[in-house]
């Protein structure tokens, strides 16, 4: 999962990138709304951690045009502007949640995840796929009940599959999904993660079919 | 009278036939009587069909007998408890968007119930205008909409599906007098500069003169004054969407 942080604020975006990558998402850095505007609406992220109170074009414009132009991430507007009606107005311009600074780093972790999951139409903090279960708040996966030992980026590459089952996910989407703008990720690296996946969930009967030249596709799990 | 015997209401916003947008189901799972109905009349203003329950054992023979969009729960009940209804809820494979309301507020209240999996956490005392703008972004996001609804008088913009109605019947507009039309509806009673509106209407490539964007709003009026919406115009400036008056209320 790929999040978009944007904050002048380097000592800010710093501390939250580190938390957010320490939960295992992929981050991204823009200091003012126009990058972020660009950067939103070209490349795929999962959610936007937007302050309102940047130079030139602020949050809120920048939230506006986001939503003027059809786009769809979650937004989790973080802002020092804590009155009751720069939080409605905020709301209200189509962000998804609204968090005043200072805030609580375990709760900006614990509502990110909220919003993730609202995003990928998640009933719960457990995702469940035969007898696969992620555990996306511990980050603990389990095969058949027991403990299932996953790397960081398998643990990534699995949850993209997951949010498409059946439907044939590109090595371009899953990279963009799992990598930010200063990690080089080859076609191979992903292959090789995929790979991994198989050897460990094969025998549970999950499979994870590849579409030549394309990507790859996690199948509906069957009994048996 | 208990909350369990008040009745569902089901109010549109003036001038939108039920049929035209169908309401929202809210759920309040609530045991303090008096905040519930505050609660109740607060959001069956904002146009919800609401429902209350006062437990969470009531709550659930409720969501198994009919549907329910958005459900605002507080923690401390009698029985089950908030935090098991939620848990509960998600086991069981419901998915619908969930806002905790509670006089909990430690941070590790609010990170264990958002990691039980609701949605937002509002701690006690709250402000209302703000509880009613999260459950609309939860409104939005449960039903696959990105953007909010703006109401004005008899005009409703659902600003995601880029749709409008006035008076209930759907309302046919081109994508630049949309534009036109949300500037002027972010600003009302105040007066936005042609300037202004073609910043914000035009993309970074395209190239819009002051007369198009008079002749886009003189194509809203023709729309919209019917309605007894007006856009006046301030001279030499620019343009200024009148609050509505309902005509029929005077």
């Amino acid at each position: 999962m790929r999040i978009l942080i944007v904050d002048d604020d380097t000592v800010v975006a710093g501390g939250v990138t580190r938390i957010l990558e320490s939960e295992g998402f992929a981050v991204d850095t823009v200091a003012r709304g126009e990058q972020a505007i660009l950067a939103a609406t070209q490349e795929r992220f999962d959610l936007v951690i937007l302050d309102v109170g940047l130079p030139g074009m602020d949050g809120f414009e920048v939230l506006r045009r986001l939503r003027a132009e059809a786009e769809r991430v979650p937004v989790l507007l973080l802002t020092a502007r804590g009155a009751v009606d720069d939080r409605v107005h905020g709301l209200d311009l189509g962000a998804d949640d609204y968090m005043a600074k200072p805030f609580a780093v375990s709760e900006l972790a614990a509502r990110v995840r909220a919003l993730i999951r609202r995003s990928q139409a998640q009933a719960g903090p457990k995702v469940v796929h035969g007898p696969l279960t992620l555990d996306t708040v511990a980050r603990r996966a389990f095969l058949n009940g027991e403990p299932l030992e996953l790397a960081a980026r398998e643990w990534a590459v699995l949850e993209v599959l997951l949010a498409k089952v059946e439907r044939v996910v590109s090595k371009d989407v899953i990279i963009q999904a799992v990598a930010n703008w200063g990690e080089e990720l080859s076609l191979n690296a992903i292959e090789v993660y995929v790979s991994r996946l198989r050897a460990k969930l094969e025998p549970a009967g999950i499979r994870i079919r590849t579409v030549r030249g394309f990507g790859y596709m996690l199948e509906e799990y069957k009994e048996g | 009278m208990t909350i369990a015997q008040m009745q569902p209401v089901n109010q549109a916003p003036a001038g939108v036939r039920p049929g035209a947008m169908p309401a929202v189901r809210l759920m309040i799972v609530e045991d303090d009587t008096s905040l519930a109905t505050g609660l109740m009349r607060a959001l069956a203003n904002e146009g919800y069909e609401v429902t209350a329950a006062a437990s969470g054992e009531e709550a659930l023979e409720r969501m198994r007998s009919e549907p329910f969009d958005l459900l605002v729960l507080d923690i401390g009940l009698p029985g089950i408890d908030g935090v098991e209804l939620l848990r509960r809820l998600r086991a069981g494979g419901y998915a619908l968007p969930v806002l905790i309301l509670t006089a909990r507020d430690a941070v590790d209240d609010r990170v264990r119930g958002l990691d039980l999996g609701a949605d937002d956490y509002m701690p006690k005392p709250f402000a209302l205008p703000e509880l009613a703008a999260r459950v609309r972004a939860l409104g939005r996001r449960g039903r696959g909409q990105i953007g909010p609804r703006i109401v004005h008088g008899p005009l409703v913009l659902d600003t995601a599906a880029r749709r409008a109605w006035l008076n209930g019947e759907p309302l046919e507009m081109a994508a630049r007098e949309w534009s036109v039309l949300q500037v002027l509806l972010e600003r009302v009673e105040r007066t936005v500069s042609k300037e202004a509106i073609i910043e914000a209407v035009a993309g970074l490539s395209d190239d819009l003169s002051l007369n198009a964007i008079e002749v886009y709003v003189s194509r809203l009026r023709a729309k919209l004054e019917p309605a007894g919406i007006r856009i006046r115009t301030v001279r030499g400036f620019g343009y200024m969407l009148l609050e509505h008056h309902d005509r029929s209320a005077r």
